[in-house]
């Protein structure tokens, strides 16, 4: 497994996520199966956001992958347990 | 549209609501299907780019035109509106056509040739208008499609996992399912649902609705 690193800040909405979901897809080239994302200094994450999180995941597990959010505020992390992400996508504290 | 185009949300809701053979829809819980077509119409506009929500409210992030009339017009009014609104109060308004919605989604249907509408007589005397699938095709692949998704572990396409939501809270899948399959999938159908937050909403919506005409049918 070849993982590769990414980091999210500041706001990942529907304005910002079409970048973001290009440049996660964009990772997983090669040997790279697997994304380790640093949400460490995410502050905000709208349905939009979360759907980009979920594309990345079925990419990866598609290459037989993973991807592992890092790092999350408690707010990010409210969300990601509001909608069940944490038991799609592994979470790292 | 073209019959090419991929169906929309609101179009898939429709499909499966309706009786394959007697070509009218199932009997399903009072206002669940205008508020599940509403829903379906915010979905498809987030899908689209032109709406976004968080658990606080839902909110324009583009007024461009789709070029679907009734999603246009859905995103007219969410764009006139001067402060974000709760994506629940947005379900509400967006249903407020009531059966003429789901009326235009079946004239949309008919119009790309995937239904067709029988004059039919009830009781011998009144007219009715029903509408069979002209192949069914388009309908079986949604329906294999679900029932595929339903029984793996994969992570969902974002547009099916929005269907499922849209079924859980209009009740369709306890019309779709066999009461044993029903207990094995809801797990699943739950998992796959709560993903998105515009299915908790209209599942919180409906259930609420339900429980306001209950009460108000018990007492009076």
């Amino acid at each position: 497994m070849t993982i590769a690193n990414y980091k999210l800040a500041g706001r990942l909405d529907g304005a910002s996520s079409p970048s973001h979901e290009k440049a996660l897809q964009e990772l997983l080239v090669g040997d790279v199966n697997s994304i380790d994302i640093d949400l460490s200094e995410l502050d905000y994450v709208s349905s939009a956001g979360l759907r980009v999180l979920l594309v990345a995941a079925k990419a990866a597990k598609a290459k037989g992958g993973k991807v592992t959010l890092l790092s999350p505020k408690p707010a990010t992390v409210e969300v990601l347990k509001i909608s069940g992400f944490d038991k799609i996508i592994p979470i790292k504290a | 549209m073209t019959a090419h185009t991929r169906l929309t949300l609101a179009e898939e809701l429709v499909l499966i609501a309706l009786d394959d053979e007697r070509g009218s829809l199932i009997s399903l819980p009072q206002f669940s299907l205008e508020f599940g077509l509403a829903a379906a119409l915010v979905m498809e506009l987030t899908l689209l780019g032109r709406v976004d929500t968080d658990v606080e409210k839902l909110f324009v992030i583009s007024a461009d035109k789709t070029g679907n009339a009734l999603l246009d017009d859905a995103l007219a009014q969410i764009s006139a509106e001067p402060q974000d609104q709760p994506t629940g109060v947005w379900l509400r308004r967006l249903s407020q056509p009531g059966p003429v919605l789901c009326d235009q989604v079946i004239a949309g249907l008919v119009d790309r040739g995937i239904l067709h509408p029988v004059e039919k007589r009830l009781l011998w005397v009144f007219k009715t208008r029903v509408y069979p699938p002209t192949s069914g095709l388009e309908e079986a692949e949604v329906k294999s499609r679900l029932m595929t998704l339903l029984n793996n572990d994969e992570i969902p396409e974002t547009h099916d996992a929005l269907l499922v939501g849209l079924l859980r809270a209009t009740g369709i899948f306890e019309r779709l399912l066999s009461g044993s399959e029903l207990t094995r999938l809801s797990p699943r159908i739950n998992q796959i649902a709560n993903l998105e937050e515009i299915s908790r909403e209209l599942s919180h919506t409906i259930s609420e609705l339900q429980a306001v005409m209950a009460s108000a049918f018990m007492f009076g």
